[in-house]
């Protein structure tokens, strides 16, 4: 059951690319990304990764909620990323990393995009991703993103209230996946992607993006705060803004929110 | 005088200071959040928090004066 999953064997399987070109791994750490922010501004260099075989304070995109992250079963990692770009360009980077997880995922069992960063299999949570930008007027000082991938979690190792919303590549396949080939993959198409977003723009990413998110010519529900909109989703523009058309053929920009799908769309 | 800018369209996520803290260059003063991605908004200089623009969940523009530093 319990693989090698070590800095060594981490080094071995990712020579060469720009992403993991540095490893910087943990057995236990409180979480990828805060150790990742805390190396980028003491001048870590793009390309350089946290991996920890444990978080004990991994954070989810709501600050101060935390990421389950027991020992020996999923993937925990942080990428810094120097973009030259303006800040306002960066958030494309959630949807780089939305679709480098969705294709390497694809690869084990379907997976759905959910706008703008979740990562569904089977309509439950199976990766969580949480990006952080640093900026300094207006430059990118750098960017970490982190990425949590459920992989060897059985049902009895979610805690009791994420049950029925998390799942993982183990529950999806019936079969116990190498997390060192999922790193491997990962670092593979996040760096293929980054490339593709820095050479093209967002147009490319958000083509892939759309046809892993199911979502374009359905009814969904956007809800931030006590603000509510619903209408029929045309996909996403080049910053990444979510497109409706609501019932009065009025076309709406969704800028923040959650969204649902709506199932009788 | 330092005004503190939007450096993209975002919501406020949170405010970390408040009017009369004294802050350093590179600390966080707020917490802006665009298409889920974070982003702390630092202090560029020392100095102190002179005004504050903002209040969390307030929806900005880029370019909006978020924080007064003296």
């Amino acid at each position: 059951m319990h693989q090698d999953f070590s800095k060594e064997s981490l080094e071995r399987i990712t020579t060469g690319g720009l992403i993991g070109s540095r490893i910087h791994f943990f057995e236990t750490i409180d979480s990828t990304n805060s150790h990742a922010d805390v190396l980028a501004t003491h001048g870590a260099r793009e390309g350089e990764v946290v991996v920890a075989d444990r978080q004990t304070a991994g954070r989810g995109r709501l600050r101060g909620r935390v990421w389950h992250s027991p020992p020996g079963r999923n993937l925990y990692t942080s990428v810094i990323l120097r973009p030259p770009i303006p800040p306002a360009f960066a958030t494309g980077l959630v949807f780089v990393a939305g679709v480098a997880v969705a294709e390497l995922l694809n690869g084990y069992c379907p997976v759905a995009l959910k706008w703008p960063n979740d990562v569904l299999a089977g309509g439950r949570k199976i990766s969580g991703i949480l990006t952080e930008m640093r900026s300094k007027g207006p430059e990118v000082e750098f960017v970490v993103v982190g990425i949590g991938i459920n992989v060897n979690m059985e049902p009895d190792d979610f805690q009791e209230d994420l049950r029925p919303l998390s799942t993982s590549l183990r529950e999806e396949t019936s079969r116990e996946v190498s997390r060192l080939d999922l790193t491997a993959g990962l670092y593979r198409l996040l760096e293929q992607w980054y490339r593709i977003f820095l050479r093209d723009g967002l147009a490319p990413v958000r083509d892939r993006w759309l046809e892993y998110s199911g979502m374009a010519g359905q009814m969904v529900e956007v809800t931030d705060g006590t603000v509510r909109h619903r209408g029929r989703c045309q996909g996403i523009d080049d910053e990444g803004i979510l497109l409706l058309l609501d019932e009065h053929h009025r076309n709406i920009s969704i800028r923040f929110g959650d969204v649902t799908i709506q199932k009788d769309g | 005088m330092e005004e503190v800018l939007a450096p993209m369209p975002g919501n406020i996520l949170e405010v970390i200071v408040k009017v009369g803290d004294a802050v350093k260059e590179d600390d966080e003063l707020v917490i802006l959040e665009a298409m889920k991605m974070e982003n702390p908004i630092c202090s560029p200089v020392d100095g102190t928090v002179k005004e504050i623009k903002v209040k969390a969940k307030d929806v900005v523009e880029a370019d909006q004066l978020l924080v007064v530093i003296e």
